[in-house]
C-alpha cells in the first residue's frame, strides 16, 4: 500500500490465477443460460462456442465482478474507508494468469478532534429596549392605519390625495391614464414634483407636474424618462393610526390589553435576535472547528458537494422562474470558484460528524418522528404516507442527519465560553 | 474443383455438435456436385485427418416469396464426414 497525497492511496492488488478462471468459468455459463445462437436452443451451445463468440465481454464482466471484491477484502486487511469510485490502473489480465493491478482511490481522512467544548465565541443575549418595542408597535399601528376623508381645504404635507393621472408628454404610444391613486404629499415615497404640484391645492383642482424618474425605474416605460401630467385631486385624506388602547389589542388577535402585546412583542424580538445571533455563534464555531483541524478532504467528497450546490442553485434559480437548460455551466470554472467553499463545507461537516459521534449526539425515534409529522402537515398529507415515501427515496436520512446536525450545533454552542464582542460592534 | 470449393462451411448446430462428439462425424454444406470421393479428399486435406466414410444429403431450395415475387433458394448439399477410430477432432475454426 502507497500514500500518494493528502488521502489517496494507491494499492497493488494480486488476484490467483484459480480465482481468475473459476469467476471467468462462471461468466460463461451465465452468458451461456441465455446466449441466443444459430442452431442451437439457447442454453444448449457449447462452452467452446460461447467463449469464441463472447470472450472480451465475459473477460470484462469478470474483472468487474473480481475487481471490487478483492479491492474490498484488501481495504478491510488495511482498514482504509474507501470513498471514491476506484481508480484502476496498470491491469495486468491474461487467460490462465493471476491477475495484477493498481487502484487508486481516497479514503475517509483520519480526523483527530480536538477539544470541541470551551471553544470561544462572540456572543451576548440579545437585548431589547422598550423603544424597539414601540417602534415595532408604530408599525403595527401604521399597517391598520385607516383613511378619513377631510373636508376640503388646501392640501398640505402629510395629506394623502386621491387624484387621476394622465400623462400629457413624454410616454410613447398611448397616453398614462391612471384612477384613484393615492399620492402623499411630503412623503418618503412620492416624488417631490408630484408634492409640490400638489400642495396647496383644493378636490377638485386640476394641476400639472413634470416627473422625471430614474433610470433603474421599476415601470420600463417610464425608467429614465421626464414625464408630464395632468393631476386631478378628487379627494383629500388623512391616515389616521389606530388609538394605542386595549382596543387596538383586542383587534390584533388574542390579547386582552395593551400590556400583553407589549410583552408579546418583545418576545418576539427577542426570540428574531437570539435566533440570528445564535446562529451567527454557531457559524463562528463551525468556522473555528475548522480552522482548528488541518486534514486532506478526499476529492470525491468535494466533487460531490459542489455538485450539490450547484444543484441547489439551480433548482432555486428554476423555483424563480429562470430557464435552466438555457444556462451553460462550465463546469471547470465552476469547481475552481467553488472549490474553497466546498472544501469548508465539507470540512464542517465531517467536523460536525465526528463531534456528534464523540459526543454521543443522536437523533431520537421521537424527534425523526416530529419532523416527519411537521412535513406531512405542510404537504396536507396522512403522516403515514408522508413517512414511506420519505423513507423510499431516502430522504429520511437527510432527516436524521439534520436534526444531529442541529443538535451538535447546539451543543457546540451550549459547550462553549460566550464572550461579549469586541466593543467594535 | 477447388478444395475451398467443395466445402461451402461446416454446420455447427447442436446436431453437428452432439455427432461430433459422439460418433466423430463432422458436418459441411457443400457443392451439391461435389461427390463424396471429392468430399473425403477435401476433408482429409484441408483438417489433416483421416477420413471414415462419407454420407451426403441433397436439399432442395425452399421456396421464398416476396408479396408476389416467388422463387427459391439455391439447392444445397450436406454431408457427414466420419473420421477414422483415434482422430483428433479438429476445430471448424481452423477453416
Amino acid at each position: 500500500m502507497a500514500l500518494i497525497e493528502g488521502c489517496k492511496y494507491s494499492l497493488d492488488i494480486h488476484i490467483p490465477a484459480d480465482a481468475v478462471s473459476a469467476e471467468i468459468e462462471k461468466v460463461v455459463e451465465k452468458v451461456r443460460a441465455k446466449a441466443h445462437i444459430q442452431g442451437f436452443r439457447p442454453g444448449k451451445a457449447p462452452t467452446s462456442i460461447i467463449r469464441s463468440k463472447f470472450m472480451p465481454d465475459i473477460r470484462q464482466e469478470a474483472l468487474e465482478n473480481l475487481i471490487p471484491q478483492y479491492l474490498q477484502k484488501e481495504c478491510e486487511k488495511e482498514n482504509l474507508h474507501v470513498v471514491s469510485r476506484p481508480n484502476v490502473k496498470d491491469l495486468h489480465f491474461h487467460e490462465g494468469e493471476a491477475v495484477h493491478f493498481k487502484a487508486e482511490f481516497e479514503v475517509a481522512p483520519e480526523i483527530e478532534l480536538k477539544e470541541a467544548r470551551g471553544l470561544k465565541v462572540n456572543y451576548v443575549e440579545p437585548a431589547v429596549t422598550d423603544e424597539d418595542v414601540e417602534h415595532r408597535l408604530t408599525e403595527l399601528r401604521e399597517a391598520r392605519a385607516e383613511f378619513v376623508n377631510v373636508d376640503p381645504r388646501p392640501a398640505q404635507d402629510g395629506d394623502h390625495c386621491l387624484v387621476t393621472l394622465e400623462s400629457i408628454s413624454g410616454v410613447e404610444g398611448e397616453p398614462m391614464h391612471q384612477d384613484d391613486i393615492n399620492i402623499e404629499i411630503g412623503g418618503k415615497e412620492t416624488f417631490e414634483a408630484f408634492s409640490n404640484a400638489l400642495r396647496g391645492a383644493v378636490p377638485g383642482d386640476v394641476v400639472e407636474a413634470e416627473v422625471s424618474y430614474p433610470e433603474n425605474y421599476a415601470a420600463e416605460r417610464l425608467a429614465g424618462k421626464t414625464v408630464g401630467f395632468k393631476i386631478t385631486l378628487k379627494q383629500l385624506r388623512l391616515r389616521e393610526l389606530p388609538e394605542l388602547n386595549d382596543d387596538f389589542a383586542k383587534d390584533l388577535g388574542d390579547f386582552q390589553t395593551l400590556e400583553e402585546v407589549r410583552e408579546e412583542i418583545r418576545k418576539a424580538i427577542f426570540r428574531e435576535r437570539e435566533y440570528s445571533a445564535q446562529t451567527q455563534a454557531k457559524n463562528d464555531l463551525v468556522d473555528k472547528l475548522v480552522e482548528m483541524h488541518e486534514f486532506p478532504v478526499p476529492e470525491a467528497y468535494i466533487d460531490n458537494q459542489i455538485e450539490n450546490n450547484v444543484e441547489n442553485q439551480l433548482r432555486s434559480m428554476k423555483a424563480q422562474g429562470v430557464d435552466v437548460s438555457k444556462i451553460k455551466l462550465d463546469w471547470s470554472k465552476l469547481r475552481e470558484s467553488q472549490l474553497e467553499r466546498a472544501k469548508h463545507d465539507v470540512k464542517a461537516s465531517l467536523l460536525l460528524g465526528k463531534v456528534a459521534s464523540s459526543e454521543n449526539i443522536h437523533a431520537t425515534q421521537e424527534e425523526v418522528d416530529n419532523e416527519v409529522q411537521r412535513i406531512a402537515r405542510q404537504q396536507r398529507e396522512p403522516v403515514a404516507a408522508t413517512r414511506m415515501k420519505l423513507e423510499k427515496d431516502g430522504r429520511i436520512n437527510n432527516i436524521v442527519n439534520r436534526i444531529v446536525t442541529e443538535k451538535t450545533l447546539n451543543f457546540l454552542f451550549e459547550h462553549a465560553v460566550k464572550e461579549a464582542p469586541a466593543a467594535s460592534e | 474443383m477447388n478444395l475451398y470449393d467443395v466445402i461451402v462451411k461446416p454446420i455447427v448446430t447442436e446436431k453437428g455438435v452432439g455427432k461430433k462428439e459422439a460418433e466423430q462425424t463432422l458436418c459441411f454444406q457443400v457443392n451439391p456436385d461435389a461427390t463424396k470421393t471429392d468430399i473425403k479428399g477435401a476433408v482429409e486435406k484441408l483438417f489433416k485427418v483421416k477420413v471414415e466414410d462419407v454420407r451426403t444429403a441433397s436439399f432442395e431450395g425452399k421456396l421464398r416469396r416476396r408479396g408476389r415475387f416467388a422463387g427459391y433458394r439455391s439447392d444445397w448439399k450436406k454431408a457427414y464426414v466420419r473420421l477414422k477410430s483415434g482422430q483428433k477432432m479438429p476445430e471448424y475454426a481452423e477453416l
